[in-house]
Order: structure tokens, then sequence, then C-alpha cells
């Protein structure tokens, strides 16, 4: 398909990260086709096909035509300026359009008599047609203004610093996803590579009775083949049986290209009538190995992803040297400044090292009654320069001390936190006891006689297993508030807080399941701190208020 | 890619100072678009017994032929105000309109409300005594010879010394009565009033009082 003899010119353009075509219209061999089905698009005012985005791929249909893909020179700020004027030029036509029909509209009568009424309608309605169109043009002259002013600001906000300092933000974390995936697939090629030459990979994966993989049977070959089938997607046709393969295609339309790692693995049957002929993990590393490239090979689309990015964070570093670098860039001291807000803490991101925000003093979210307290709040620095930053001056340590006694005074003069507490296995029970009592009423209430309610237990564990678990905004191990009354603190109720409890996500199929407490084993327990006939008395009044609901309900 | 980024950039910030001067000029003429979009600024349709109004090129020779006048001056059968408006070209004198059908006179109204040398009546001509006018402007229905009733009512109401200047059918009825009493009579060229949607022939005549 090569056909380099022709003016054909591919162009690559780090702003936008769009790969251009420009196709010499002479050369008999060009196809478009071949483009499209890689997502370049015709774009008619450029005059060339726009591949919205660089992928590997793209590039490849591209090199079919050149030699090379050059660089290109007109900016999308030129583009964009392009687009405006042409917007304004449409605006401009219809609104001389709008105020030609409406002069004539003017000019005309603005009642037509004739003897005849049809006669006198007709006349009407063609002088009214001047001033449909001119309404109807102006709505379109408002529009291409609009139109015209939005790419003009869209264009000025894409080419400020801001935007490039987040677009390397994003592309950093592109990378870093990338780098990741790059190293899992060569840890699976390797894996496959050694599968191959294990002892006992040549023989089957053992099953029992019903069919399922037989764990205690396995050898070292069959264990590290399971665990390497089962990460990834990777699709073969099976290298023997062609019937099974176009019955695959015939049930599935061709919508998928194979059957999985793990299905030539373990499958004895492929439907009910056809069984499934299983192959060998040495058979299937084979067949991986030969349909796979090393990641690690020049060349390849993994290592090509790895220059794209590499390139591109290379170029948008060196733009955002001359406009002013990135705030996170800078070493950041509290007691400094950004803007007119004195730093008490630095933030920094743990994958990139760069400082990501900043908290200083604020105010805090409240009921609008009063002053609002204060608080640290987050200034977010990715998009600013490095200008924004001011090291300490003894100005500004001053009003560190001062914003930090107010917080102090203010913390002092508040309710206390409630603290933590580890509570002793005994009361943890007798609570959860009074709370599945509650949930089981609530149950009922709800779901009638549909299931039951399944009651929950306390969760005993010791520190080292709490703390591992208990990180992240999604882990199922947390610490809540207990009220007075010995229910959780909830969003939207008030009630007086006596502790903080640890508390596991209830793990049950019924949201109305209160939260499981967490006792430690391996830590000094205390009683909670609750009046346990008020706590008890509570909870038998809530359950004859559900149960009367319920019963008035029915 | 740097000097047609900067380029880019100028040109665009040139681009925003004239868009947004435009916009400030659309936004001022946005008042008269949205008037017009307004249901009832569309042209109405009004149609009249006999109602072929008078082109606007027959109006201005007709008062170009009234000449000077010096006292009030009447217009019957006014019809949608084509000889008003001619009228008001060339003289600021007393108008006093005469039109029978209610549609046009609705319209006319709205027309002469700011004029207050203006004066509508809405009456049948021939049974309307007005006094003495120094100049009468007249294009009346030509059905079934009521030009000529028309026209020699009108003449009961020129004060002398005073012209009329009126449009009639070219019929032999209309030639017996009316051309021994005209001052000038003068066959319009065929297809004068074929904007109005009749090829007509129309004959536009003078009378002036004190002469005959």
């Amino acid at each position: 398909m090569s056909s380099y003899g022709f003016d054909h010119r591919c162009t690559y353009c780090p702003e936008d990260n769009k790969l251009r075509f420009y196709p010499d219209w002479d050369d008999p061999d060009f196809d478009k086709e071949h483009l499209k089905s890689v997502g370049y698009r015709w774009a008619s005012k450029q005059e060339c096909y726009v591949c919205p985005r660089w992928t590997p791929k793209a590039e490849d249909a591209a090199l079919d035509y050149v030699a090379d893909v050059g660089d290109e020179d007109y900016s999308p700020e030129e583009r964009a300026a392009d687009r405006a004027e042409r917007f304004s030029g449409y605006r401009d036509k219809r609104r001389s359009e709008a105020h030609g029909h409406a002069d004539t509209f003017d000019a005309g009568p603005s009642a037509f008599g004739y003897q005849s009424q049809a006669k006198a309608e007709r006349a009407a309605s063609r002088h009214d047609r001047h001033r449909v169109k001119s309404v109807s043009q102006w709505s379109k002259a408002e529009y291409w203004q609009r139109r015209t002013t939005g790419v003009i600001e869209n264009a000025l906000y894409r080419s400020s610093a801001k935007v490039r300092r987040g677009r390397l933000v994003r592309l950093e974390a592109e990378q870093r996803k990338h780098l990741k995936h790059l190293e899992e697939a060569t840890e699976r090629y390797d894996g496959w590579c050694k599968v191959a030459e294990m002892d006992g990979a040549g023989e089957l994966m053992p099953l029992d009775e019903s069919g399922h993989v037989d764990r205690s049977r396995m050898n070292a070959a069959h264990v590290l083949a399971y665990k390497l089938a089962n990460l990834g997607w990777l699709h073969f046709w099976h290298p023997t049986r062609d019937d099974l393969n176009e019955e695959c295609k015939r049930i599935h339309n061709g919508t998928v290209h194979g059957f999985t790692a793990w299905d030539l693995l373990t499958q004895t049957r492929y439907s009910v009538t056809q069984d499934f002929t299983r192959l060998t993990p040495a058979e299937l590393a084979a067949l991986i190995v030969e349909n796979l490239t090393d990641p690690r090979e020049e060349g390849t689309s993994w290592q090509r992803w790895s220059r794209h990015y590499e390139l591109r964070t290379g170029y948008e570093n060196a733009m955002l040297a001359n406009e002013g670098g990135m705030a996170g860039d800078v070493e950041m001291e509290v007691g400094g400044t950004v803007g007119r807000y004195v730093i008490h803490r630095v933030n920094k991101s743990r994958a990139s090292g760069r400082v990501t925000s900043v908290s200083v003093l604020g105010d805090a979210y409240h009921n609008g009654e009063g002053p609002a307290p204060k608080t640290l709040v987050k200034l977010e620095l990715e998009r600013f320069g490095q200008d924004v930053y001011s090291p300490p001056t003894d100005e500004s340590k001053a009003k560190l001390e001062a914003e930090k006694a107010i917080l102090k005074a203010q913390d002092s003069k508040g309710s206390k936190k409630p603290k933590l507490i580890n509570p002793t296995l005994e009361d943890a029970q007798r609570l959860t006891a009074l709370m599945n009592s509650l949930a089981q009423a609530q149950y009922q209430a709800h779901r009638g006689t549909f299931g039951e309610y399944k009651p929950i237990e306390p969760r005993e564990m010791t520190q080292a297993t709490y703390s591992a678990n208990a990180k992240g905004s999604y882990s199922s191990l947390m610490t809540r508030n207990m009220k007075s009354t010995g229910e959780w603190k909830g969003y939207h109720d008030s009630g007086e807080i006596v502790c903080k409890l640890r508390a596991a996500y209830p793990g049950n199929n019924w949201t109305g399941t209160p939260y499981r407490l967490v006792v430690i084993t391996d830590k000094p327990q205390k009683p909670l701190p609750l009046d346990w006939e008020a706590v008890e008395q509570w909870y038998d009044e809530r359950i004859a208020e559900v149960k009367e609901k319920a019963a008035a309900r029915v | 890619m740097r000097e047609s980024q900067h380029a880019g950039r100028l040109r665009l910030r040139h681009l925003r100072e004239s868009t947004e001067a435009i916009g400030e000029d659309m936004a001022q003429e946005a008042k008269r678009f949205h008037d017009l979009a307004r249901e009832d600024r569309a042209p109405k349709a009004v149609s009249a017994f006999n109602l072929f109004q008078t082109p606007s090129e027959v109006a201005a020779r007709m008062v170009e032929q009234l000449g000077s006048v010096d006292g009030p001056i009447l217009e019957p059968s006014a019809g949608l105000g084509r000889l008003y408006r001619a009228i008001r070209e060339q003289h600021s004198n007393p108008v006093t309109l005469v039109e029978v059908a209610s549609q046009c006179c609705a319209e006319l109204y709205r027309e002469l409300e700011s004029d207050r040398a203006a004066t509508l009546l809405q009456r049948d001509f021939l049974e309307c005594e007005l006094g003495k006018f120094s100049g009468i402007v007249m294009n009346p229905p030509f059905k079934m010879g009521r030009d000529v009733k028309h026209i020699k009512h009108a003449i009961e109401h020129l004060a002398p010394g005073g012209k009329l200047v009126a449009l009639c059918f070219n019929g032999s009825r209309q030639n017996k009565q009316l051309r021994p009493l005209a001052s000038s009579w003068e066959v319009l060229p065929a297809g004068s009033f074929k904007s109005e949607g009749t090829r007509v022939d129309v004959v536009l005549m003078t009378y002036e009082k004190g002469l005959k």
C-alpha cells in the first residue's frame, strides 16, 4: 500500500494530540476507508483527514502512505481564529439579511385591502414572509454571534497555562497507569515463558468429579498457569478444534475473538452437545508466546505508547517552563503564603511527589447562624504557576501563629471531640443485640414475610488487621460516632455524641442493617460510656413505634 | 509552532474585541426584531365592497393635479388611506376622510391617531352632508354606476373656486353624465390598476367650481 511517490503529507500536533493526513488525490491506491477504519475523519474546512487522538494504529495507517510523520506548523489557536472568522462571516450575512427583510417589511403597509378577502389574505401573508424571515435570520445571527464568542473564549482558555498544567497532571497520571500496565504485561509474558519450561506443564489441569479445578492435585506449573489464565483478557482460537471455533463464531456472531486462556485450560464442555478439548499448560503457554510479543521489545505498541507519553510530557514541561512553571514543583514551607493565604500544611501527591494542595485557614461549613467557624481548607494548586507561592516572612509567620491561636481557642471553646473507644466484647454484644432487635422490627415492617432478617455480630480482629483494611475511601472498616441513645450517628439526625467506635460494613443484603461494632483484641478494652437503662428504654420505644406504624399501614 | 500560537492568540484577542463591539450593537438592534416577532405585527387582511385601492403613482398624480388648496380637503371612500398619504406628502390642510367599511376604518383610525388635522367619519358618503371643501380627491366605487353618484354628490360639497380630482370608470354612462361636467378628462393607460387586481379602464377627471 506504500505510496511514497505521491505528495501525501501527515503531521502530528502535540498541542491537541491530533494526527492530520493531507492526501494527494492523484494517488490511485489511496484508500480513505483504510484511514477511516482507525479513526480518521474528513475535516472539510481543514481539507485533511483528522484523527482525534494519536494511537499507534492511526500512525501506522498514515505511515502506509508517507515516509514519516512531520510536525504540524499551524497552531490550534490559529485554527480557532479561522473558525471564529468563518462564524463571524455567517453572523454578518444573517444580520444583514435580517435587516434587509425587516426594512422591506417596514416599507410595506400594515394592512392589505382588496375586494376579495382571499386575495387580501394572500397579499398580507406574502408580505408577512419578510417579517418572519427577518426574525428567523436575526435568530441565526444571534446564534452565530454566540458560537463566535464561544470559539474565541474556548480557544483562549485552552491556550492558557493553567489548562496546560491540568493537561500535564492528567498526562502524567496516564503515563503512570500505562507503565503499571506495561509492568503487569511483562510479568504475564515472563510467567507464560516460565510455564512453558516448567516440569509437569505437559499434564492437563486436574479436575474433580463436578468438573471444577482440583487445587489439591495441582503441580507448580498448574498453579502458575491457573493464576496467569485469570489475569488479562487474552483470547485465542482453539489450535486443533476448528469445529469449536466455527461454532463459537456462529453463536456470538463475530463479537468474540476466541476462547479465553482460562477456557482453554479448564473447560470440558463447550455446549450441551459439544465437548471441549482442553490444552495442557505447556500447549497453552506455547500458543500464547507464539501469538504475543514481548512488551519490552522495541517497536511494540507498549513501547510506542511509552515513547509517546515521554514526548508529550517533555513537550508540555518545555512549554510550561516559559509559561510560569507549576506551583507544585516549588518546595513549599509551612508559613509561606499562597496569594493572601498563609500555609498551615503542605499536601503532596504520593505518586508524583509534587505539591497538590495547601491547607489554609478558611470558613467551615455551618448553618448560617452567626459567624462561620474557622477550619483548615484545601487550596488546590495543580493549575497555578510558580509565582503563586511566596516563602515565609516574619509577617507571614506571625499571621500563621495568630491563625493557629484562633483554631486552638475555637477547639477549646467548642464541644470536645469524641474519644475513640475500644469496647469490651460483652458491651459490644449487648449493644449489637439491641440493634438487631430494632433492625428485626424494621425489617418486618418494611418487607413483611419476605425473607428474614439476618442478625449481625460484633467483629473481633487485631489492630494490625484493622489498620491494613481501614485505608482508603472505600474500605469496609471505619470509625463512626455513637450517640448516647446507643445508635450510630446518622447524617440527618441530631443527638449527643458520646464516643467514637470502630465499625464495619454489615455485609448483609438488607440496606437497613446497622453497622457492626469492631472489637480490637490486642488492645485495652473499656466499657461503653452508655446509660444502659436509658438505651434499652430508647430501643423499646423505637421498636414499639415501628410496630405501631406498620400496623397502621396494614 | 510557537510563532503560530502567538499569532493565533493575537488574532483571537483582536477578534474578541470586534465580536464584543458587534455584540453590543446587536443588543441595541435586538429590540427591533423582538418587536417584529410579535404576532400582532403581522399585516392585516382587509376586504370591503368594491375595494380597489389607488396605486401610489396614480395617487401622487391626483394630488399633483389638485394643486394648491387653501381650505379643507375631503376624501370620500378613503379605503385604507392611500390618497390620504399622498395628500399628506404635499398638504398640511385639514382632511376629512369618509369610509363606510368598519375594517378599513379600524386601520385608518390607527394611522390617523397622531394626525390632529384629520377627521375620520364612518358613514355612507351618499348620505352625508359635510359642508364645503376647497379640494376633493376621490376614488369612488365603480360598480353599477356608483362612481357617477359619488362624484355628483361630491361636487355638491365643493366650495366656490374649489377643485375636485376623481377617478371613474371609462364607461358610456360616465362619458354621458360626467364628461360634460369635467374640466379635464384623461383616460389612464390600460393596466393602471393591475397591481390592485383589475384591468378596468379608468379616467382621471377634474372639476373646478366656478369655471363652469
